[in-house]
């Protein structure tokens, strides 16, 4: 008798089956304690590794504005129509390094903790929601410095503010997708993360991180089409949307509409996101 | 491919055993046609040359290989048994076990099995730059327990893995000893119907490993079927009532541990050599303990007998 007909008499479950998705869905639900542990954890023993540990988290976004302030801002002046330059810097490096971050590290998440995908079996995308996470509490550690900065800089507390946690919810959904969609991906072809950092810097620089993308799109007389996808192009809304809520020296071009072209990366990229990993489930660990 | 629905009668012989598990006890495992292979990238390095050719770079091309660990392995097992795993290094046994526990893909054929078969094996690295405290915490969410349940059980497992307060050391600080009885600590606290344990007896002290196989006995009662890895026959003879005897990743007898323990020692070697190493052993022990009594009789009796 075939083996497969033994078991299913036996009423016998494949060990590398995948449940369904909703099933999949509540099995991670159900580890949320693991996924919390998971991330404090992971942020306990980057402290651990250097003398400063957290606070280089904290300090990369900081640095990496001063590069761009000098080399955008000053050398090169790309301010454009931009009043308040520093602030419009310091929105788009902290928010774009939240989704950055959450990306790079989500993608190696499978690869970079076989040791546990080969010793416990649990459903794999705690991993990559761990990993972002994790980049959301150095986020929300950074936080201070970013407003610390808007506000130094001239910017008003104003009703707006309230918006900003919706846009990093929306960031959020989107980071959390790109991440189990990319860990999947490298999980199977490693060196996918070896090429994605210059991928993440070219993307961060065609969003508008550092200068006010608008501007420079008037002047380069691209065909409309390719204006159109600039627009689209997520951390483009993701930036504008932040950047409306929390400064009242800049208007954003395009307005509501980023909000939603935000809204619908978000809720498209979160659940594709979700149902790619998934796809994978039981292939995770071959190495 | 078909499985055999008894494993090998040919090989088991009920006649001197006790306790052979019924034939028509419940499948728990069905193994069919396993194949798991390992991908690996081979680099072979470039042959030597000489004069400026050396300062050119050449990249030795790496070659993208398969091993293959486990190469066709079928069987069934059934509620009540305990099968022991035994073969040399590298013969595929940890292998078929991380299949089993569903956490190495398959690349042909399948494991079947009653809920999900639980891996307990030191082998099982968590996070080396964590606390051992930490690690505790992170093993268990993952196996699925409350954080109220890992409360609970915390002390026990300190305590039962003898690490003291090394605990809150990172583990990266570990011996490969203390790390060894912290995991099996960890993952024996949890009890489970089908159990895989893989050479969890090798590392630890006489006390840890009294303890451990005491641990293991009670595991068993409360699991439906164990697998059990190791290199030590005597404690194979001592758990199991089948044995599983694998080599280049195939099964070469599967049955009675007291037909298969015996030929697979004496393909080995290892009755006869270990023997007359204990032989020997004793016998210079023995001189040893006679030399120290008559030291301790005479005048040197104050001093240390053994540093003498």
């Amino acid at each position: 008798m075939p083996g497969s007909q033994i078991a299913a008499q036996a009423g016998l479950r494949a060990v590398d089956s995948r449940p369904g998705f909703g099933d999949y869905i509540r099995q991670i639900w159900r580890r949320r304690a693991f996924l919390r542990a998971f991330a404090g954890a992971k942020m306990e023993s980057e402290n651990s590794e250097s003398r400063l540990g957290q606070l280089w988290q904290v300090l990369d976004p900081v640095f990496t504005m001063a590069v761009y302030w000098f080399l955008f801002g000053y050398l090169l002046g790309g301010r454009g129509s931009v009043v308040n330059y520093t602030g419009f810097l310091a929105v788009g490096v902290f928010s774009f390094a939240l989704v950055r971050q959450s990306i790079t590290a989500g993608s190696r998440s499978i690869t970079s903790n076989l040791g546990l995908v080969r010793a416990i079996h649990f459903p794999r995308a705690v991993l990559p929601l761990a990993v972002v996470v994790k980049q959301l509490r150095v986020f929300f550690i950074s936080l201070p410095i970013m407003i610390a900065i808007l506000l130094v800089t001239g910017e008003q507390i104003t009703v707006n503010w309230l918006l900003a946690p919706i846009a990093l919810v929306l960031i959020l959904m989107f980071s959390v997708g790109m991440a189990l969609i990319l860990a999947r991906i490298v999980a199977v072809v490693t060196d996918v993360s070896d090429v994605l950092p210059y991928f993440l810097r070219i993307w961060g620089y065609a969003s508008g991180v550092m200068i006010p993308i608008a501007d420079r799109l008037d002047r380069l007389g691209l065909p409309p089409w390719a204006v159109f996808l600039i627009e689209i192009n997520p951390p483009t809304a993701f930036l504008n949307i932040m950047r409306d809520s929390l400064m009242s020296t800049y208007d954003a071009p395009g307005g509501s509409f980023n909000w939603i072209v935000s809204a619908i990366w978000a809720f498209v990229v979160l659940p594709v996101g979700l149902w790619f990993f998934w796809r994978g489930e039981g292939r995770y660990g071959r190495g | 491919m078909a499985v055999a629905e008894t494993p090998a009668p040919a090989d088991r012989d009920h006649d001197h055993r006790p306790l052979p598990t019924p034939k028509d006890a419940p499948v728990k495992v069905v193994v069919d046609d396993l194949h798991v292979a390992y991908r690996l990238w081979i680099t072979a390095p470039a042959p030597p040359v000489k004069g400026w050719r050396r300062w050119r770079v050449r990249r030795p091309i790496p070659i993208k290989r398969e091993v293959q660990a486990v190469r066709g392995v079928s069987f069934l097992a059934r509620q009540g048994e305990a099968i022991g795993v035994i073969g040399k290094n590298g013969a595929g046994k940890s292998t078929l076990m991380r299949a089993i526990a569903g956490l190495m893909p398959a690349a042909q054929g399948r494991v079947y099995a009653d809920g999900q078969p639980t891996l307990l094996g030191v082998n099982s690295a968590l996070v080396k730059s964590l606390s051992g405290a930490r690690n505790i915490e992170l093993g268990l969410l993952a196996l699925g327990l409350s954080p109220e349940q890992v409360a609970e059980r915390f002390d026990d497992i300190v305590e039962f893995s003898g690490i003291g307060d090394s605990v809150y050391l990172p583990m990266k600080s570990y011996s490969s000893g203390m790390g060894a009885r912290l995991k099996f600590a960890i993952a024996s606290s949890v009890p489970r119907e089908i159990l895989l344990i893989d050479e969890a007896l090798a590392t630890g002290d006489g006390e840890f490993l009294k303890r451990s196989a005491e641990r293991i006995q009670g595991l068993r009662e409360d699991a439906d079927t164990i697998f059990f890895v190791s290199h030590s026959m005597s404690s194979v003879k001592e758990t199991c009532d089948r044995v599983i005897w694998m080599d280049e990743g195939r099964i070469i007898a599967d049955g009675d541990p007291e037909s298969i323990i015996p030929e697979y020692e004496q393909r080995f070697g290892l009755k006869t050599r270990k023997s007359r190493k204990a032989r020997r052993r004793k016998r210079r022990e023995r001189n040893l303990a006679a030399r120290a009594n008559d030291e301790e009789s005479g005048d040197f009796g104050a001093s240390e007998p053994g540093t003498a």
